[in-house]
């Protein structure tokens, strides 16, 4: 239809009405827009809500059709409220109106800070708010971030990680971290790390898994920083299997998120100092350990010798008492001590030489050289007359040789 | 021995028990060989941690992340 000033035929105003309401509902200026506004003539009709959104310039008309979106319990008469609504017209009254999509309240600073403080109740009387907290990892393998794109905050903590731990594995998951839609993302965002932290999903994924998170931001004023304090951010907070650390910038009042993490950090960049370990400063105290072990270890030896070397020589001249077993159980700490040797610094390979050929000084070849047999039968060594019978066949078992014997006679000692 | 199941943090808390055991001294041969290899295996284990975590910083968006999980 062409809308012309010159044209003679007049236009019913129905087919008229029909073509605005065309224009409107094309025009994405009128489309999902969002408006805040006040409430009032708040009324429910045959399942439908009809309101008018206004303040002191304007207002409107506005409809939620069917009661299909959520309504927060506290949105009434006289609150104020953003709304995302299409622009529609209605053709029988010719009357314009909103369709809303949703409809959120817009606290004040005084509303807000009575949430926060009803929340704080609530989650008190749940424990959440003395529950235990979860220890950091010493060496955290996946460390994630949430936190603002492109922030300031984010430069900060992945300088000060990679200065700290030039080898750290850091995923950071981008968020929107005021406004509307922050807690939401940032319950979305920990939401992947539950799901990052959890070893079998890791693997499907192909990742190491996520085992410690930090979600904050840089400092902001109180309404910048509120998401922090929404029952949605804390919830997820507390349903981490590992350890949350809240990382916000602010001095004043502590936030939710706070009370309920694992670790309260005051900066992003503390939150770093408290996750991120100073690779220096491990590998110092690894060596520090080294050191001292082997030190505790050759003293151990040191002290010990006169003491081993006795009891070497009382084993060597004991050739009746289960030699061959004794034999074995050295051999077992003859290859072990060598396992620890390689293992160990220089200084101490040198005192588990000595104590390797102490140990050699103990073998029962040894023994034997010194003139004395090993008797065996049946394939074992004989530590009793009892084990012997007449006329059976026994070994013995000399330095460079074996004899055959037939056993004539046994006379049992007392 | 259940080194293999120890994370870093416990591993090194092991350890330092460990040194501290063999500075006091006063155990077994048998006992005593056996904390030291314990603690030399542990000892390795931590070194070889500390220079095997890989380098990555890996920015993701919100709806990158998301996607990554689902896309299991």
């Amino acid at each position: 239809m062409a809308l012309d000033s010159t044209t003679s035929s007049p236009i019913p105003i129905g087919d008229f009405v029909q073509f605005v309401k065309q224009t409107i509902v094309q025009d994405p200026q009128f489309q999902l827009q969002t408006l805040k506004g006040e409430i009032s003539q708040w009324k429910e009709h045959n399942n439908n809500i009809y309101f008018a959104l206004r303040d002191e310039k304007g207002q409107m008309n506005c409809v939620i059709w069917n009661a299909s979106i959520p309504i927060d319990p506290s949105i009434r008469e006289g609150s104020e409220v953003i709304v995302i609504a299409n622009l529609d017209l209605w053709p029988k009254q010719g009357r314009i109106q909103l369709v809303v999509k949703k409809i959120m309240p817009v606290l004040s600073i005084g509303e807000l800070e009575l949430a926060k403080r009803e929340l704080l109740a609530q989650l008190r009387q749940e424990g959440a708010l003395d529950r235990p907290k979860k220890p950091l990892p010493v060496l955290p393998k996946h460390v994630m971030i949430i936190t603002g794109k492109n922030s300031a905050a984010l430069a900060d903590m992945k300088r000060l990680a990679v200065l700290r731990y030039p080898n750290i594995r850091i995923s950071v998951v981008e968020v929107l971290v005021q406004g509307q839609q922050a807690a939401q993302e940032i319950a979305r965002a920990l939401a992947v790390s539950r799901a990052w932290a959890d070893k079998h999903g890791a693997e499907k994924l192909g990742i190491v898994p996520v085992d410690v998170v930090i979600v904050g931001r840089g400092g902001g004023s109180v309404e910048d920083l509120w998401a922090f304090n929404l029952e949605q951010v804390a919830r997820s907070i507390l349903a981490s299997p590992i350890p949350v650390v809240s990382a916000v910038g602010h001095e004043s009042d502590i936030l939710v998120s706070d009370l309920v993490a694992d670790v309260r950090a005051s900066t992003p960049s503390h939150a770093v100092e408290l996750v991120v370990p100073d690779r220096l400063n491990l590998e110092q105290w690894l060596d520090e350990l080294e050191m001292r072990s082997s030190l505790a270890m050759s003293r151990y030896l040191e002290r010990n010798r006169t003491q081993l070397n006795f009891l070497f020589k009382r084993l060597a001249s004991a050739p009746k008492a289960g030699v061959v077993a004794m034999h074995r159980q050295l051999d077992g700490l003859k290859s072990r001590l060598s396992a620890s040797v390689k293992s160990s610094t220089n200084q101490y390979r040198q005192q588990l030489i000595q104590m390797q050929s102490t140990l050699n000084a103990a073998h029962p070849q040894r023994t034997l050289e010194r003139g004395y047999a090993m008797i065996e039968s049946k394939g074992a060594v004989v530590q009793s007359i009892h084990d012997i019978e007449e006329g059976h066949t026994i070994l013995l078992r000399l330095a460079d040789g074996i004899a055959h014997s037939t056993v004539q006679e046994k006379e049992i000692g007392e | 021995m259940s080194e293999k199941a120890l994370n870093f943090g416990e591993a090194m808390k092991r350890l330092e028990n460990i040194v501290q055991q063999l500075e006091q001294g006063g155990k077994g041969l048998e006992e005593t060989i056996q904390l030291f290899e314990e603690g030399a295996a542990l000892l390795k284990k931590c070194q070889q941690e500390l220079s095997s975590v890989e380098d990555r910083v890996n920015e993701l968006s919100l709806e990158e992340a998301e996607q990554l999980g689902d896309s299991e």
